[in-house]
């Protein structure tokens, strides 16, 4: 029983400080006064509940005083609008845009191209000809399939065959017979390109998108067969792409399929013989990992068979030091080398730290300037006993919950803006589609750090503000510094920082920033 | 002011405790001794329940700390005493009369209910 009563008052101590204050005593003695007659009538058991009792009310009363800071922070900050309104704007705006942004790269650098099967093992070399790509696709044992493909090709394409008929430019890509196969796309309708139907000379062919068919041909059940003008000569569509497929690269939407095989008039790209030049290195690679294969032994692989290739051709390239292959990932929205992922995702990680960090150190000084203001709340409220722990718990909730309203706002305003960039018309030749919908775990970690930061900024003005001296901050009420301050007290540092962090990111002196 | 229909219907532990203090003043320990003999052990007030429950009675206005002590050879010095305001009187009232309502709907409607 002894060490039921000593449990009993170590619990007890446990209460938050206010309640302690004015019940501590009460609760301890009546729990002496009556443990005697409860292990008498109940044994065990009653002890049992008597501490459970406590073990269940702790919790509680913490509750309880949680919910009287927030009621109280959600008044404070109903009367400090301004501040209330700016803390909350900077901090909706600096989460909308880094969640936006975070976004972007990791859909555009780790997230799948749509509509592709396995998209983890297809990989792509840029700038080779096709007599390479044709050697490539003999390595049976490193590849499962290779194909030829060009990105960004401009047509002039007019539906409904007539020579009157109005065309209008899209873009589209040149893929050898492979490509589909290679990409494990089949068609929601008709066929798709296969080396055994798609051969030299035969009739003009094009598949299309299904986003083509969509918003060119209002999903006509009967597209297939039809015929359509590309570059003023007739084609015939043998089939649509399924849903949300674009192509490889979709960063680049594909509209119009055109094969190797098509003549010159359609696919001026073809000009010249290019398809059996070995000069002609404006194609690119697009091939499948056979089972087991490694991008890293398929690149050593690829390496040794061009080189052997440049020897024969007496390529000019053969003579280049170092790798002569580069493998990138042909299964992604944007095909950025593994090696530079770290480095593309790294900067943009702290870029966007940066801009939360200035958002924080904002927020920090407000706060304090706030807390400074605040003196003759916190001494008064001091000298009536609260404890400095229950004050900066206090004056923290306010700054958890501007965060988290801020945060909140931010992740709503990153779904607008993702939605608005969407519209945007980039100033590239061709039609760049950003793949920005917001990524949660994105959001996760930015609202994450904006909570932390809304601690850890919270807490430093809040542990300054309580420090005041009490007669002192009474008597003087607004005016005057706290106790601790010097002249380069935190304030000052606060400030100096934000200034310079924000004049960062406008230096054109830094990397990042040159403009070619 | 929160209005008396407003705090029905009382919770379990409230209503126990108003009760007791109906009487006059008592501590906290009278308390839990009195509502367990009136229950016959079926309900107690555990300590720290009792004094959670004395700290939202307090905040909510219903009973008072009392620096009025009850009779010299019944005081407890070492104790707080508590009574109710006169809110608290009304609330308990409205309480007893809700209950009563209720018992009297249940009796009324048994003796409709023709005999098995």
């Amino acid at each position: 029983m002894n060490f039921a009563i000593r449990l009993y008052r170590a619990l007890a101590r446990a209460f938050p400080h206010e309640f302690q204050m004015a019940y501590g005593a009460d609760v301890i003695q009546l729990g002496e006064d009556v443990v005697q007659q409860i292990a008498k009538e109940n044994g065990f058991l009653g002890l049992f509940r008597l501490i459970a009792d406590l073990a269940i009310r702790i919790p509680m009363e913490y509750l309880a005083e949680m919910r009287q800071d927030l009621l109280y922070a959600l008044r404070t900050l109903r009367k400090a609008r301004g501040f209330a309104a700016v803390g909350f704007l900077s901090l909706a705006l600096g989460i909308g845009v880094s969640a936006v942004s975070v976004s972007e790269v990791v859909n555009m650098i780790l997230g799948n191209a749509p509509g592709i099967r396995d998209a983890g093992r297809v990989v792509m070399v840029n700038d080779v000809s096709i007599p390479y790509i044709d050697r490539y696709r003999e390595q049976h044992d490193l590849f499962a399939g290779v194909a030829a493909f060009q990105v960004a090709i401009p047509y002039n394409i007019s539906l409904g065959g007539g020579l009157n008929a109005k065309a209008e430019r899209l873009f589209g890509q040149i893929v050898s017979p492979e490509y589909f196969s290679v990409l494990g796309v089949s068609a929601a309708r008709g066929r798709v390109f296969a080396p055994d139907t798609d051969k030299p000379g035969a009739a003009p062919v094009v598949v299309i998108s299904d986003r083509f068919w969509r918003e060119h041909m209002n999903a006509d059940p009967a597209a297939v067969g039809q015929t359509m003008r590309v570059n003023g000569q007739t084609a015939t569509i043998v089939g649509i792409g399924p849903k949300d497929f674009l192509g490889a690269l979709p960063f680049i939407p594909t509209d119009i399929f055109v094969p190797t095989t098509a003549p010159e008039s359609i696919a001026p790209e073809l000009a010249g013989d290019a398809v059996h030049r070995r000069d002609s290195k404006t194609f690119n690679a697009l091939l499948r990992l056979a089972p087991g294969v490694t991008v890293e032994s398929a690149e050593a692989g690829l390496d040794t068979v061009t080189r052997r290739l440049d020897e024969e051709t007496l390529d000019p390239a053969r003579n280049a030091k170092g790798r002569r292959v580069t493998v990138l990932p042909g299964g992604k929205v944007v095909p950025v080398p593994r090696s530079l992922r770290p480095v593309v995702l790294g900067f943009m990680l702290l870029l966007n730290s940066l801009m939360l960090s200035l958002v924080c150190l904002n927020l920090a000084n407000m706060q304090l300037a706030r807390a400074t203001a605040r003196r003759k709340e916190v001494a008064i409220r001091l000298s009536v006993g609260a404890s400095r722990f229950r004050l900066v718990r206090q004056l923290l909730t306010e700054s958890v919950l501007l965060s988290v309203a801020g945060g909140a706002a931010g992740i709503a305003l990153a779904f607008w803006a993702a939605a608005a960039m969407q519209k945007v018309r980039m100033p590239f030749p061709y039609p760049v589609r950003f793949n920005i919908t917001p990524d949660w775990r994105a959001i996760l970690v930015v609202f994450a750090i904006s909570l932390v930061a809304g601690v850890g900024f919270g807490l430093a003005p809040a542990l300054a503000a309580t420090k005041a001296d009490l007669a002192v901050a009474m008597k003087e009420g607004l005016v005057g510094q706290p106790r601790g301050y010097r002249r380069f007290g935190l304030r000052n540092l606060l400030m100096v920082s934000q200034v310079a962090g924000s004049g960062a990111p406008a230096d054109r002196r830094l990397p990042g920033n040159r403009i070619p | 002011m929160p209005t008396v229909e407003s705090f029905l219907p009382l919770k379990t532990n409230w209503f126990h405790i108003l009760l007791s203090l109906a009487a006059g003043e008592q501590h906290g320990y009278g308390i839990m001794q009195e509502v367990s003999e009136r229950t016959r052990g079926k309900l107690r007030l555990w300590p720290a329940t009792l004094y959670g429950t004395i700290k939202r009675l307090i905040e909510a206005g219903l009973i008072e700390e009392t620096d009025e002590r009850p009779a010299a050879e019944l005081d407890d010095a070492r104790r707080r005493y508590y009574r109710l305001t006169r809110l608290g009187k009304r609330v308990l009232d409205a309480e007893t009369e809700r209950l009563e309502e209720l018992v009297r709907m249940v009796q009324s409607r048994r003796a409709l209910e023709p005999a098995r």
